[in-house]
Formats: structure tokens, sequence, C-alpha cells
């Protein structure tokens, strides 16, 4: 009976369901409620209370920002021919990834929804033949590497080549427009700067790295070149494509204004060639420098500084020496290393070739560095005598010499119990203020700096800015080394007052030496030096002006046109007289000094010029370094010019004074000897008696000598029309023909100008001669135009350059 | 013939003519609609970047195709009798067994590591995991025992062998009655490890101890079974360098973010972007391959990234409605068979729900498990379905309420 009890069973059934009923209702609770109560909170954590963090992070993962370069500004000369431009050029890069993908697998689905596997393979391997071909073809890359590359199938950036220019770059991108290929090969644009000009004031304009604007002006105006690179921020998706339906926001570039410098190419490459030739024609070994200022203004004209470089290969060394050089240093730099015994980051030693590769590396990169450095302001000397002019126009100014004053030169001068010697030992005996500085006496200006006295040279030292640095604009001018204040006025420093008179024991700059130099014969005013003319936008207007900065005047303008006066006569009769040219009147001071302190014929003979002197228009410092000697000790340099400014840079910056003037169309006005001595032309003499004929020469400045003793002048030398120097002489042929052959040119180095002249007139030559204001028994042929050698008609004019070989400004040690 | 009033009717008749349970049917094509709308969203661009794909639109559109089919298999399943399938259930246990013997030959199909697919036509069709029936066969199947658990009689054993007092001890604490349940569920368990498959597994353990709890079986042994399954992962996860690793993962997931913590950091990063509002519907940027399978396991996670905290919290609302409802209908239920797998259904779906959002808001380590309705794949959504039609099935018995 306990088998079947209907009320137990159905008792059992309500507990079992009640029982049911509550444990349904305990999970309904527990899942139904629980569960999402913790997962709507943790929602809210991640998407509420996280959601910047997580949205920031995600933006940066999803976002491309590419930049897009501004074209940066040109650099023109003063005239607006480009020195430096941008243009534009492509990097290819192939995507071996993106070229697989871009051969569907739906094209080689089957009918029964395989892939042909073997067709797609065919396809990929044809495309990829197709590129590397084209490729290889033009940019005649290695084929292996290209190949290579094509086989890292996952990578997505390969640079096949960079920088691709023109006509490649047009036949590459017309090559993928034809096959399509833009989703595997790509061209991105870059711009890559330019130098239509390569090696003309490389040091000015300077080049640009991958950080930008590196050297030159390229760096100094770096801001305003460089412009404001654009952005182009698109969405990418996770695989690092751009988005299909990307939203892009786009920043435009904005382009670099263009410069325009002061800087005139034509009379750069006048200063260039002048350093060059001077560099070769006295066996220079540490280059030197040419700048050409706007003695008014300070605007630089021209700056050379040498050894120079190629812009547009800045990374070679250009220079011939400076490459030997470098050569040659590997195995100093090889020895020292050797000796330092280096080891690499796991500090195992140096293998050989390892050192031997470091030395090579650290070997050129000295070696550009050097050729990159421009002397003109990087660098800074010891100024020689050229620094007299400013120790002249201070004490004029001060009014503690004046032009009737006489300086007596026993040949050496005494200060402070020490003998300082003359360059001229013989002495220059009593001399006028002129002819002191003609002959540019040391102890004549001992005299004037100790007349002066420490606290007004000092004073007058600052005033013409020799302190400081002059504020061009260029990067990293350097400032000399020179005694403190404290120290150059007090007893010990009695000797350095008199060193410093006549330029020596202190270093500046070049250009603070041309800046002050300017200052004294520009009416007085301290200039600063500058380059930039004028700065134009992108679309060619200009935007700014550059003005003049005077800094302050320094000396009056009385005292500025005294100056300018006496160091005139150093050309015209002083030390200065090898950069004589007729027609111009050149001011200048010659300079020899040492050109490290300590070392041994090193000198650097250096000469600065301006003219006209009346009415400055260019002032000109040249400087060699270090001219090679004959031998040691000899006062000769290698090619047999007496070491001196007077003689090494004054005859070329001379010449180079004249052709800037020539250039800028100032014209030559001749004393009444030179204009004896221009050019005329040869009357019709044919025909003629010789009364008649000498009366016809005599009008035109020229004397004859006759051949022959016939009646009438049947021929003459030279020809009607041609152009001889006046007071040349004329050979008239009285009866019979001129001889017609050709005449040897003989050898007139070393002649004087008498010499040289009756040499050629007894051949039925003509001389044209330059170099010197007047010729004496000391001035001798250096040049002539025609070789030795060479045939020539009779009547040619053969022009010669003479210099004064008694100007004796070498360098005086002072020990 | 007048229409007879519904009392009047017959139990057979009124199977036949009660009303289904509206507000499960209308959740549940609501979760359905926003599933589908999500789909579409979510796998564009993965369909777009996907050569084999022909168009943007064909995971949407296959997704939609089985979406009907199951639609239909629900009305179908619903208008079913359920209490046919108190005997039909022990038939579709064995079935499921049987398929996933078959899934384990090389009748199988492989994906990623992990045989657990088979063809519809065992050789040909459209694929399927027979796991997906395994997890409601075990319900069925345990849900009509268990409704009858009262009626079962203890065993007496002979108390004079130790075998036999150690037997009557187990019938005493009710160990007895359990054993079956855990044999069936250890030898499915080691069937579907065999694949493997974690996820599925766990989905089956927890629709099989949601029946076997709701019909009353002691609450201890709840409680010590996850004593002892806890112990048992904690003592793995502490001895195992590959299980701590998981662990490290998932509490600091930026240990390897580019490798195994990825699809986590990405599925924070695609909930986080979303902020209060979204991006709006159709603008997630995650899906652009940034967040692997995002119209699959991380739906949600773009869901969130479109329609922001309150388009996820509505769609949580929604599951939860949906839940409270199937806790409704088995509270409701005519019988206890009824409420039993109503029960076990409903909780599949709400562990399911809560493993899958709480996978990808990192709540807990990645265990791989799709959210119902929205993650993309036709077999498991058909599925799916089915036993909203088995839980619409019951509610058609549940009695009318008494008119007073």
């Amino acid at each position: 009976m306990a088998e079947h009890n209907p009320r137990r069973d159905q008792r059992r059934e309500n507990a079992s369901k009640q029982l049911i009923f509550r444990r349904t209702a305990v999970l309904m609770g527990l899942f139904g409620v629980l569960t999402f109560s913790v997962l709507g909170w943790k929602l809210w954590d991640v998407s509420i209370t996280k959601h910047e963090e997580y949205q920031l992070r995600q933006l940066q993962q999803s976002t491309r920002d590419v930049e897009v370069k501004s074209n940066r500004g040109y650099i023109r000369d003063t005239g607006g021919n480009i020195m430096a431009m941008s243009a534009t050029v492509y990097n290819l890069i192939l995507s071996p990834r993106d070229l697989i993908n871009s051969i569907s697998e739906r094209q080689f689905k089957q009918d029964d929804g395989t892939i042909d596997t073997a067709a797609r393979e065919a396809a990929i391997q044809a495309r990829r033949d197709l590129i590397c071909d084209e490729v290889c073809t033009v940019l005649g890359l290695d084929r292996d590497d290209v190949v290579r590359r094509m086989n890292k199938v996952n990578s997505q950036y390969e640079v096949l080549k960079k920088n691709i220019e023109g006509d490649q770059a047009d036949r590459l991108q017309a090559f993928i427009a034809d096959n399509k290929l833009g989703y595997s090969l790509i061209m991105t644009p870059t711009t890559k700067r330019y130098y239509p000009m390569s090696t003309v004031a490389a040091h000015v304009v300077g080049f640009v790295n991958e950080n930008g604007g590196a050297y030159g002006v390229e760096a100094a105006y770096e801001q305003l070149l460089e412009g404001r690179s654009g952005r182009i921020v698109t969405n990418q998706t996770g695989a690092g494509t751009e988005m299909y339906n990307s939203y892009s926001n786009y920043i435009d570039a904005e382009d670099g204004s263009s410069i325009t410098l002061t800087l005139d190419s034509t009379i750069q490459r006048m200063a260039e060639q002048t350093l060059a030739a001077g560099i070769e024609k006295y066996d220079v070994q540490n280059g030197g420098i040419c700048v050409v200022m706007d003695p008014k203004t300070c605007a630089v004209l021209a700056m050379a500084s040498a050894p120079t470089y190629d812009l547009n290969a800045y990374g070679t060394i250009y220079d011939e020496t400076l490459n030997a050089r470098a050569a040659a240093s590997k195995e100093q730099y090889y020895q020292q290393f050797k000796a330092e015994n280096p080891t690499d980051e796991d500090g195992k030693p140096l293998t050989e070739e390892e050192l031997r590769s470091k030395a090579s590396s650290a070997a050129v990169s000295a070696a550009l560095n050097q050729q990159w450095r421009n002397k003109v302001l990087n660098d800074t000397y010891e100024p020689g005598s050229t620094f007299k002019s400013v120790v002249l126009a201070a004490a004029l100014e001060a009014g503690v010499i004046s032009e009737s004053d006489h300086f007596y030169c026993p040949g050496y001068y005494v200060v402070a119990g020490r003998t300082i010697h003359c360059s001229d030992r013989q002495g220059h005996g009593d001399q006028t203020l002129a002819e002191a500085v003609q002959n540019s006496c040391n102890p004549a200006f001992m005299m004037i700096g100790q007349r002066l006295g420490a606290e007004a040279f000092y004073d007058y030292f600052e005033a013409f800015g020799l302190k400081d640095a002059t504020g061009i604009d260029l990067p990293g001018e350097a400032t000399g080394l020179v005694w403190s204040r404290d120290y150059f006025v007090s007893p010990e420093g009695y000797q350095s007052l008199a060193t410093a008179s006549f330029g020596q024991r202190f270093t500046v700059s070049p250009l603070q030496l041309l800046s002050a130099f300017s200052a004294t014969i520009n009416g007085g005013y301290l200039m600063q030096p500058y380059l930039l003319k004028s700065v134009s936008d992108a679309e060619g207007n200009i935007v700014l002006q550059h003005e003049p900065t005077a800094i302050r005047q320094v000396i009056s303008e009385t005292t500025s046109r005294k100056t300018a006066d006496i160091l005139e006569s150093v050309v015209s009769e002083g030390t200065g007289r090898n950069a004589y040219v007729a027609g111009y009147r050149i001011g200048g001071k010659t300079g020899t000094a040492e050109g490290e302190v300590g070392t041994q014929d090193e000198e650097i003979v250096s000469f600065v010029g301006f003219a006209p002197a009346e009415d400055p228009q260019v002032i000109v410092l040249l400087y060699f370094d270090t001219p090679k000697h004959a031998s040691p000790g000899s006062k000769y340099g290698s090619t047999g010019y007496y070491i001196s400014g007077g003689q090494m840079a004054a005859p070329m910056a001379g010449q180079l004074i004249a052709e800037i003037l020539d250039y800028l169309g100032v014209e030559r006005q001749y004393t009444q000897a030179e204009a004896a001595a221009a050019d005329v032309s040869v009357p019709k003499l044919t025909g003629y008696d010789l009364t008649t004929a000498q009366a016809a020469l005599k009008r035109k400045n020229l004397s004859c000598r006759t051949v022959g003793n016939g009646p009438v002048v049947t021929d003459q030398i030279p020809a009607v029309g041609a152009t001889i120097p006046g007071n040349s002489t004329v050979i008239l042929y009285m009866g019979q023909q001129a001889p017609t052959q050709q005449i040897n040119v003989p050898n007139l180095r070393g002649l004087t100008y008498d010499q040289a002249k009756k040499r050629l007139n007894d051949l039925g030559l003509y001389m044209r001669a330059s170099g010197v204001s007047y010729y004496s028994a000391v001035t001798k042929a250096v040049d002539q135009s025609i070789g030795a050698g060479e045939l020539v008609d009779r009547g040619t004019v053969i022009p010669v350059r003479f210099v004064d070989t008694s100007v004796s400004d070498g360098y005086s040690p002072l020990e | 013939m007048a229409r007879k009033a519904k009392r009047d009717l017959t139990v057979e008749e009124q199977l036949a003519r009660g009303p289904m349970d509206l507000p499960l049917l209308m959740l549940a094509m609501l979760l359905l609609g926003v599933g589908l709308i999500m789909v579409m969203s979510a796998s564009y661009a993965t369909a777009y970047y996907d050569a084999k794909t022909d168009s943007p639109l064909a995971y949407a559109i296959a997704q939609g195709r089985f979406a009907l089919l199951g639609v239909l298999a629900m009305y179908g399943v619903s208008r079913f009798n359920y209490q046919y399938l108190r005997g039909l259930s022990l038939i579709l246990l064995a079935f499921s067994v049987l398929l996933l013997v078959l899934v384990l030959t090389p009748l199988g199909v492989a994906n990623k590591g992990a045989q657990r697919w088979l063809h519809i036509f065992l050789v040909a069709g459209p694929t399927f995991q027979p796991s997906e029936i395994v997890k409601v066969a075990v319900i069925l199947f345990f849900s009509s025992r268990l409704c009858v658990r009262e009626k079962r009689k203890p065993t007496k054993w002979t108390k004079r062998t130790r075998l036999g007092r150690t037997l009557n001890l187990m019938e005493r604490v009710g160990l007895m009655e359990l054993l079956p349940y855990i044999g069936i569920l250890a030898l499915i368990a080691l069937l579907l490890l065999k694949e493997p498959h974690l996820s599925g597994t766990i989905l089956v353990f927890v629709g099989g101890a949601a029946v076997l709890f709701a019909s009353g079986i002691h609450w201890g042994w709840f409680v010590s079974g996850i004593t002892l399954v806890g112990s048992a992962l904690a003592l793995v996860i502490k001895f195992t360098p590959y299980m701590t690793s998981r662990i490290m993962l998932w509490l600091d997931p930026w240990s390897d973010a580019l490798g195994k913590g990825y699809q986590t950091i990405q599925s924070l990063y695609s909930i986080g972007s979303g902020g209060l509002l979204g991006r709006g519907l159709g603008k997630s940027v995650q899906k652009y391959l940034f967040l692997p399978e995002p119209e699959n396991d991380f739906i949600f996670s773009i869901a969130v990234e479109e329609l922001g905290f309150v388009g996820g919290i509505l769609i949580l609302g929604l599951f939860m409605m949906f839940i409270l409802r199937g806790y409704w209908i088995a509270l409701h239920a005519r019988d206890r068979f009824g409420a039993l797998t109503a029960v076990g259904i409903t909780t599949l779906f709400a562990v399911q729900v809560f493993l899958n959002i709480g996978v990808v808001t990192n709540l807990i380590p990645n265990t791989g498990i799709s959210l119902p309705f929205f993650s993309y794949g036709g077999t498991a959504l058909i599925i799916q379905l089915a036993e909203v039609g088995i839980l619409l099935s019951i509610s058609r018995q549940i009695p009318a309420p008494k008119q007073d």
C-alpha cells in the first residue's frame, strides 16, 4: 500500500514543483539580474570611465599623418641669378605584398569554386618580371637586388631608388599608369635642392642636409626658406592601408620665401678666379680668402674661401690638395686609433679592417669639415700690417698725430727694454706720416700707438668692433683672441700695445678686420656686414627689403678722408704699389703675418684695397695662407716670389679691383702720365713723305724709326688702325716692304721696363705695361700675356705686367 | 458550430490553440533584428578587404538567409507539442553523441587547429557544430528524467559487503542519483575536449547543471562541485606556465600588445572609443582590420563603438528581458518537464551572453563564446532560434489564468 498513495504522490509532486520554482527563482536572480548588473558596470567602466584613454589610443593607431614637404625658397644673387633652387624628385617604392594582392584570386576562380593557384602564381610572376625589366632598364638598378626585394612578400615598403628626376620619373610614371601598377609600385614626390652654380659662393650659400639648412645662408635663413610643411591626415586600416572611405584632413604646405643676396655672382666668380690663380701662382698651402664688399654699406658683393667645394656634391672632397692631404692623414689616424686600442660595442678589439675604415672615415670627415669652413668668418687670423689703417685712423681722430708729423726709423724700436725690429732692418730713416704708412714702418707705428696710449687704443679697438662679432647674417661667426683691457692698459701690457700697433699678437676674423677697415675710409661708420638684400614670398612679391645697419660712427668724415688719402698713397707710392692699375685710384694696405703663432715659414700674406679712393665703391680683402717657401727660412716662395702681402696679394687684388670696377661701370680717369701711355690707333702713313708722317705720329703721341732711304713711306708696322700704347715707336719702311715672317716672342720675365720695351721694339713688337704706378730699376716684368716662344706678327702688342720688387714688407719676426 | 470557450477545450485542443508568449517572441525578434544590422555593419569592412568574398554585404546576406531559416524553424518548433520531446530526448541525445563521434572521424571538418564541424549532409553542404545540438539534447534529456525524480525509488544494496554499504551510503547522500548524469556529461566532455572545444564543453555543463540545480539536487553538490573545479583551476593556473600567462594576459593585455593581447586590446579600444553615444551606426573604425573577427565573437564591441554605451546598455537590456522572460516561462510552465527545459535553455542563453560580453570587456579571460542572435554563424543561429521555439512551445501550454 505504500506502493501507491495518490495523496502522498500529490504532496511530493507539489513539493517538487515548489522546489523547482524556488530554484528557478534563484537562477533568475543570478543569471537574469546579477550577471547583467556586473556586465552593465563593466560596460560603463570601459566605455565611459576609460573612454578618453581608449579613444586616444584608438585614434593613434588608426590615424595616418603624412607630412607634405613645402617647397624651399630660392636663393638668388643680386642680379636675380638662381644660386639655390628646389625641384621635385621622386622616390620609387615597391610593395611586394600589394603586388601579390593586386592579382585577385577571384579572377582565377574555377567553375568548381577552387582557385587555380598555378595560373595565379604565373600571373604574379609575369607582373614581377614586367616591373623588374622596366625598373632595371630605366634606372640601371641591379636586377638581383630588385628580385631579392620583390621576394620579401610581407614587406610593403621597399625603396628601390631615391631622387629620381626628370625624364626617368616621367617614364616611370607613364609605365605605372599604363600597366595599372599604382597599387604596388608607388612614386612619392619629395624635393631636392639644386645649386645651379655648383661651386660659386659655396661657403656663402651653404647646403641642406636631412635636418634642413646646415651651412651658410641655407642655415642662416632656414626659417624663411623652409616654409611650413603641410600634413595630410587620413584614416588607415589595421593593415596599414588607407581606408577606402577615409576622411581626410589637409593642411596645406606653405612654400618657403625666396632670398635675394647682395652677392653678385659675376664679382664672386672674379674673386674666386683671383683666389685660385693666386693659390696656383704662389704655391699656397692652406688656401685663402677673397671678400669684396661695398665699404659704405658693408653689403657683401663676393665672399670666396678656399678650399671650396661643389654644393651639389657637398659630401665629396672637391679640392685636390685637400683630398691628397686627407688620403695622407689616413695613416696618421690609423696609427692613432691603433695606439688607443679601441673595442666595439661587444668589447672585442677592432680588426685591422675596421681600424682602417675608421681611420679613413675620420680623415674624410676632418677634410669635409675643413672644406665647409668659411674662413672669412669661421676662422680668425693675425691681421698684421693691414691693421695699421685702423691705428692710423684712430690716431688721426684722437689728434695725437697729424700729416705733418715726422717719424724716424733706425730699423728697430725699443719698447720696455725690448728691441723690436722693422721689416726693413736698415731703417726707413726720417719719414713723414704718409711715408711711414707707405713703408709700413713698424717703429713709426709703435710710436703712434704710444702717443695714442693704451686706454685710447683699446677704446678704438672696441669702437671699431674688433671685440664683437660683426653680426653678419651667416652662422658660426668667430671672434678673435684679444687681450683683456685690464692687462692691456697695465704696465705688463706695454709690449702688447707696441705689437698691437702693427697688427700682431692678437687675432680677429677677416670679416671683423674688413668692416673695421671700411669704417676708416667710408666716412667713419662701422657698418654691419650683410648678405640679405631682400626677401620675397612664394608668389615673388618682395616682402622685406634689407637696409644697411650702421653700428656707430667711429671717426669723423674728415679723419676718414685723410686716412683714405694716405692709404691711396700706399698704392701709388708705397708697399701697395703693385696693386696699381692705370685709371683707377686704388687705396689699400698690405699685410704679412704669422699664420699661426709660433710656427715657422707659415705666413698669411694679405692686402686690403679699395677704390676709387675719393669715393670708395668696393673694398677687397685678399689673403693667401702659407705660400710655400723655396727652402726653409727663405724669404722667397717656391715659385720665385718674395713672400709678402705687397708682392703676392697686392698685384692680384689690384687687378681684381680694376676688373670689378670695369664690371660695375666705374669710369677710368687717367692722370696725364697715364693718358700718355694710353692706347692710340695707328694712322695711315703709307704714301706720305717722312715729315708728314712724323707730324701725324706726333699728334698721336707716337714716335718712329725708319728703315730704308726712300722718299715716301711704302709700308708701316703696325698696320693702319692697330692700337698700340702711346709713346711707342712706329717703324716706317721707306721704299721697301715690311718683312712678313712671324717673330718669336722673347722671354721678358725679370727685365726692367726699359729693357723689356727695347727688347720688344727691336723685334718690331710693342709692349703694353701695367702693374705699377711708375717704373724704376727695381720694377721687373713678371707676366706676359703672350708667352715666350710663341710666334706673332710684327707689330703685335705684348701686354706685360710689372711688379716693384723693392717692396719689402715681409714678415719681421718679433723674436 | 459555435467556437468553444477555452476552458471547455480538452488538453489536446488547448495545446493546439494556446497562444505563444508574445513578449519572448518580440524580444527574440528584436535581438535578431539588431543582431542582423550589426552583422551587416561589422562584417562590411572584413568582406570588403577579403578577396574571396564577392560583395561587402556577403556576410550580411548569408546571415539574413540563415535568420529566415531560423525563424521558420522557430515557428515550426513552437507548433510542436513539446511533450513529445520527453521521449525523443533520449534519441536526440544518442544521435548528438553519435555526431560528436563522427566529428572526430575524417568526416569532421577542421578549422584553425580544431575539428568541430560536420557537413549537414555529412560529405556536402554547409557546416555546423554538433556541439550546438548536444547542448539542447542534454537539457532535454536531463529535464525529461529529472522532472519525475520524486518517483525514483532508491535502490537498496546489500549491507553485508563493504561495497554494498558504500553504495548504500552513496545512495543516501544522493550521489547514486547523480551518477548517470555525471556519466553522460563526462562522456560528452571527453568527446568535445578531443576536438578540442573548451567553450562548448563549458556550455554543455552549464545547461546540464542548470537543469540539475533547478530540479532540486542538493545544493551542497553544486557548492562542492564549484569548489572542486575552482581549486583545480587555481592549481592548473599556478603550475602550468601556459595558463599562468593567459591569466597574466587577462590582467594586463598590454604585456603582449601585438600578440596574444591584441584582440582584447582592440576590443577595449572599440568599446572605449564608442563613448556615451558612439560613432554612429556603420561608422566603426575598429572593424577596418584592427579588431579580428568583428562580425563574430567581438560583434558586441563594434556595436558599442557605433552605438555607444547607450546602445550597449539597450542591447544588454533586451538580453536581460529576454532571459527574465525565459525564466518567467519556466516559473509558469504547465509541467515540471517544461519548467526544467525552459530553465536549461534560458540559463544557456544567459551564460553565453555573460561569457561573450564578459570577454569583450575583458571582465573574464578569453573563452571564445559567440553572442546569441548577433554573432555571424548560420547553423548556430538556426539552433538558437529553434531553442527559442522550444521556449515558445512551452509557453503555449501555460494554463490560462483563472477568470474570477
